[in-house]
């Protein structure tokens, strides 16, 4: 949010560190759409995963009055994950009634068994992890050049061979190598960083 | 050092890697990389370990819900960075005064808050007590952290002053404004009901006097704005509100508005929102007047004839360019039930170039008025010359077939032409060897292909011409859409014809009766492999909304039984009347499944167009995969439009009839156990009790039920099987029913 400097709300006046401001946005950044993906997975239309992503994301918030720094290892971005998970457990479990009722329904159903909270917590697993991923790459495809972005996309992503995607764009294979590589390397290096960041 | 390609020279590679200079190529590296695979193997593991490699091959991959999304998440759109909407309401909300009551946020100049609303850049909008009046009132507050922004402020108050000098029915009316303090904010009327938006995404595209009445209104709106010299420059679905329970439109939102002599540019948020409205001087960056406003409320109407925006692209950049530059896809290709004369005001309004727009929100506001009436009373009142003049001859509707991940020997399309003959000779119920019949045009070409869907007068006389309307989850009955198709393998053609039926309605409290609820597709290869088809069931899950869900089950055979058998979980958006399937194993209840690795992978796209069109992305079927069923015996069955069809409720005590295909059928419990069948013939229900009929059509893959009628007590789940017809009429006379409410899958359509 670099255009609106003063954005650091007052109810984190309560937590106060610099650090866990950082957290809480970076927080809201992320969570943001892996919430909605997860609500649209489950039969949401659009504007009501919008709404259970704001609503979740404001109970988190008004929850920020219970934390504590209890011991100096606690961290606050730790504990907001904690809470971002019973959040959006109890807020897919209790969406409103109009909601895909149906669809969910047969979807227990059909698997013969109750949404499951290992499971959900294991989609938020991965759900974090792509969305590390994307984020990653956003960085880095601003970086590269577009024939180099090109390169990656192509072979890595869309799965096609090195050597088909040297044709198409009329270079040599070689330099498809280089560039994949090369996006891949910063790729990494773009994910550590991230990953160094949220620990 | 020319004779580097021809060495390995590892610490060249880890250079490479570490440079930060991206653009600079090192050629000699690079014409070694050409050859040698040593080399390449070792750049790639430095670059990362391969778990980094598959992990970017997966999950970069763009999911189901990152484009279907307004939001824009994904890597590719990056353009505008989402703004925090949960900071920008909590930064509100922590600024107000405490309130007495506990039930509420707080206070704001003697307004008590009762509630957020929504939030956008700018600033929150909340709902409101406003005590002196004790009415309900929204309030549109500003962000703090911006109000100390005089620009931010400035177009705060420009809102203000442009909103409150409209005074009309179907603008919102401002009742105060504050500017001064240290949250400015406007005080409006508290509008209850959802916006256009809301209803877009719930129901899809709108019927044409749905169409006229919001369109009218909202060019009403902007005829009062535009008199003002106002252009509101943001036209949109999420402006416009509908009142619940009145019919009245009120468009909001004039944060954008700007007269047209103020020639004030403020940056901040001047491309806030979605750009899918903008008309092409903004998209241009361009100055803009009135006529802006009514290209944008152009596309407003196109989506709601159509249920999907006009300009279409992954990011908001492209969607500009395609504004400027593209033509929407015609309106009725997309939904043909919209009146030509409705497309050509949509047109007229969509001109890329103002000067061919219309000339004014009144003349829009008046047409639409008059065009109104003579839907409303179409015999007493006439369609204004106007409309008439720009509605284009009618013309066939060819829908594009985009055939994503073409295989490179597989080449398959369809297109619905005359092949009814065979369907109406055809009536025996088991599977039959049809002659190939040459396609019109049987040229193949890995250029997009065009289906044509029977309508109008192609169709054989006493062939369905009624719409697939049960797709859109209403309770209607529809039929059977005939077609043939090539399918290119190698050197080898086949030809083949099928038929893609609907059977049965679904609404949302209601199954109708005469068929069950469920969408067949049957594919035949009538040359060559005549034991060999495939068979695609569709059952819709029935929920509140109508139909959001669906379960794809697709069966193998060598004709006579079947040995495999796959369930999927499917998705309709009837926005896009897309299916989409997800190559995912699900269990069924009392069906076995077995291997569904076969199968996996076969992800694809079915599209139905209204008039019966079908499109395919990304269909890859796979040699392994033969898929049969014994529906070959249906083809041809069709029940009459305007035939009258019973409903029954769904059964008490949650028990649930499961179409596990088209012909195992299946009662179940609260608990998902399999309590009747698969056999069910017949199933109707009167107050707590289920009754029906087993029979041996238990089809496939197990063995049936006991064979005869059963009434099952919905309550203490006391259950007889295998009785005579004559004692379970007498039982159920003895239970007091007397008007029986049975489904009949069997009874569906002329058999003979």
């Amino acid at each position: 949010m670099t255009e609106f400097p003063q954005t650091r709300f007052s109810l984190i006046a309560k937590v106060q560190s610099q650090e866990d401001l950082e957290a809480w946005d970076q927080f809201v950044l992320i969570y943001r759409p892996i919430i909605y993906r997860m609500a649209r997975r489950r039969g949401m239309q659009d504007a009501d995963a919008q709404d259970l992503v704001q609503n979740v994301l404001i109970r988190v918030a008004n929850s920020i009055n219970g934390w504590e720094k209890t011991t100096p290892e606690t961290k606050f971005r730790h504990w907001l994950r904690r809470i971002a998970l019973n959040t959006i457990l109890t807020a897919l479990s209790r969406r409103p009634k109009d909601v895909a009722v149906g669809g969910s329904e047969i979807l227990c159903m059909l698997a013969g068994q109750p949404e499951d909270e290992s499971l959900v917590e294991r989609e938020l697993a991965a759900e974090t992890k792509r969305e590390l991923y994307l984020r990653a790459a956003a960085v880095v495809k601003k970086d590269v050049d577009p024939d180099t972005w090109r390169a990656f996309e192509l072979t890595v992503v869309s799965g096609q061979t090195c050597d088909e995607v040297a044709t198409y764009v009329g270079k040599s294979v070689g330099s498809i190598y280089a560039a994949r590589s090369r996006v891949m390397r910063r790729l990494r290096e773009q994910i550590s960083h991230l990953q160094e960041s949220s620990r | 050092m020319k004779s580097s390609s021809h060495h390995c020279d590892r610490q060249r590679i880890d250079e490479f890697l570490s440079s930060d200079q991206f653009q600079i190529a090192d050629t000699d590296l690079i014409s070694h990389l050409d050859r040698c695979s040593d080399c390449r193997e070792y750049l790639e593991q430095q670059a990362a370990d391969c778990e980094y490699w598959s992990q970017a091959a997966h999950l970069l991959k763009e999911t189901e819900f990152d484009v279907a999304s307004s939001i824009d998440f994904s890597a590719a759109t990056i353009d505008f960075p989402p703004f925090n909407i949960s900071a920008s309401i909590q930064n509100v909300l922590a600024s107000l005064v405490p309130s007495e009551d506990p039930d509420r946020l707080g206070r704001l100049d003697g307004y008590e808050i009762t509630g957020v609303v929504g939030a956008g850049a700018m600033g929150v909008v909340l709902k409101a007590i406003d005590p002196s009046l004790d009415r309900i009132v929204a309030l549109k507050v500003m962000a703090p952290h911006l109000a100390s922004y005089p620009n931010a402020r400035k177009r705060f108050e420009r809102e203000a002053k442009a909103a409150a000098a409209v005074l009309h029915a179907n603008v919102i009316p401002i009742y105060a404004v504050s500017s001064g303090g240290a949250m400015p904010y406007l005080v409006m009327a508290y509008i209850r009901g959802g916006s256009l938006q809301k209803r877009i995404d719930r129901q899809g595209a709108l019927n044409t006097s749905e169409i006229l009445r919001i369109g009218s209104q909202v060019a009403a709106g902007l005829m009062a704005a535009h008199d003002q010299g106002l252009v509101h420059r943001d036209i949109k679905p999420e402006n416009i509100m509908l009142g619940e329970g009145v019919e009245r439109v009120t468009l909001t939102d004039f944060g954008l508005a700007r007269s047209v002599d103020d020639t004030s540019v403020t940056q901040l948020g001047t491309i806030a929102g979605t750009p899918q409205y903008m008309s092409p001087e903004q998209a241009r960056g361009e100055v803009v007047d009135q006529s802006s406003d009514l290209f944008s409320l152009g596309s407003v109407l196109y989506t709601l004839c159509t249920g999907r925006v006009p300009f279409r692209a992954e990011s908001s950049h492209s969607v500009m360019k395609k504004i400027i530059d593209e033509e929407p896809v015609p309106v009725r290709e997309l939904n043909p039930d919209i009146p030509p004369w409705l497309c050509g005001i949509v047109a007229k309004l969509m001109a890329k170039d103002k000067a061919s727009r219309f000339n004014s929100a009144k003349e829009v506001h008046a047409l639409l008025e008059s065009c109104l009436s003579h839907v409303q009373q179409p015999t007493a009142i006439e369609l204004p010359k106007a409309a008439l003049e720009l509605s284009r001859p009618k013309t066939s509707f060819i829908i594009p077939v985009l055939i994503g991940g073409l295989a490179v020997d597989f080449i398959f399309f369809l297109w619905f032409s005359g092949a009814f003959g065979f369907l109406v000779q055809e009536p025996v119920p088991q599977p039959t060897i049809v002659e190939a019949q040459e396609p019109a045009d049987a040229t193949l070409t890995e250029e997009p292909l065009t289906w044509k869907a029977l309508t109008g007068d192609d169709i054989p006389e006493g062939y369905p011409t009624e719409p697939l309307q049960a797709i859109d989850g209403l309770n209607k009955t529809v039929g059977s859409w005939g077609f043939s198709g090539q399918q290119q393998k190698g050197d080898q053609q086949i030809n083949f014809e099928g038929v893609m039926q609907v059977q049965g309605g679904f609404s949302k409290e209601s199954i109708s009766l005469g068929s069950q609820p469920m969408w067949q597709i049957t594919l035949e290869w009538p040359t060559k492999q005549p034991e060999n088809a495939w068979n695609i069931t569709v059952v819709p899950a029935i929920n509140p909304n109508g139909v959001e869900w669906l379960l794809f089950a697709a069966t193998t055979s060598d004709g006579k039984s079947v040995d495999e058998k796959h369930f999927y979980q499917g998705s309709w958006d009837p926005a896009s009347r897309t299916l989409t399937w997800t190559p995912r194993s699900i269990r069924v209840p009392g069906v076995e499944s077995k291997s569904d690795e076969k199968a996996i992978g076969s992800k694809f796209k079915m599209i139905v167009a209204k008039n019966g069109g079908l499109k395919i992305e990304g269909f890859q079927p796979r040699d392994t995969v033969q898929l049969s069923g014994q529906s070959a015996a249906r083809i041809g069955e069709y029940v009459p439009p305007g035939t009258e069809l019973k409903t029954i409720k769904i059964l008490p005590n949650d028990y649930k009839i499961f179409f596990a295909s088209s012909t195992v059928v299946h009662l179940i419990d609260k608990a998902n156990s399999v309590v009747v069948g698969p056999g069910i013939e017949k199933i109707g229900c009167s107050g707590n009790l289920i009754f029906g009929l087993i029979t041996e059509r238990n089809g496939i893959d197990k063995p049936g039920d006991t064979v005869g009628y059963f009434w099952l007590d919905s309550t203490t789940g006391e259950i007889t099987k295998g009785m005579e017809l004559g004692d379970w009429q007498k039982t159920l006379e003895a239970k007091g029913i007397a008007d029986l409410l049975l489904l009949k899958p069997e009874k569906v359509g002329p058999r003979s």
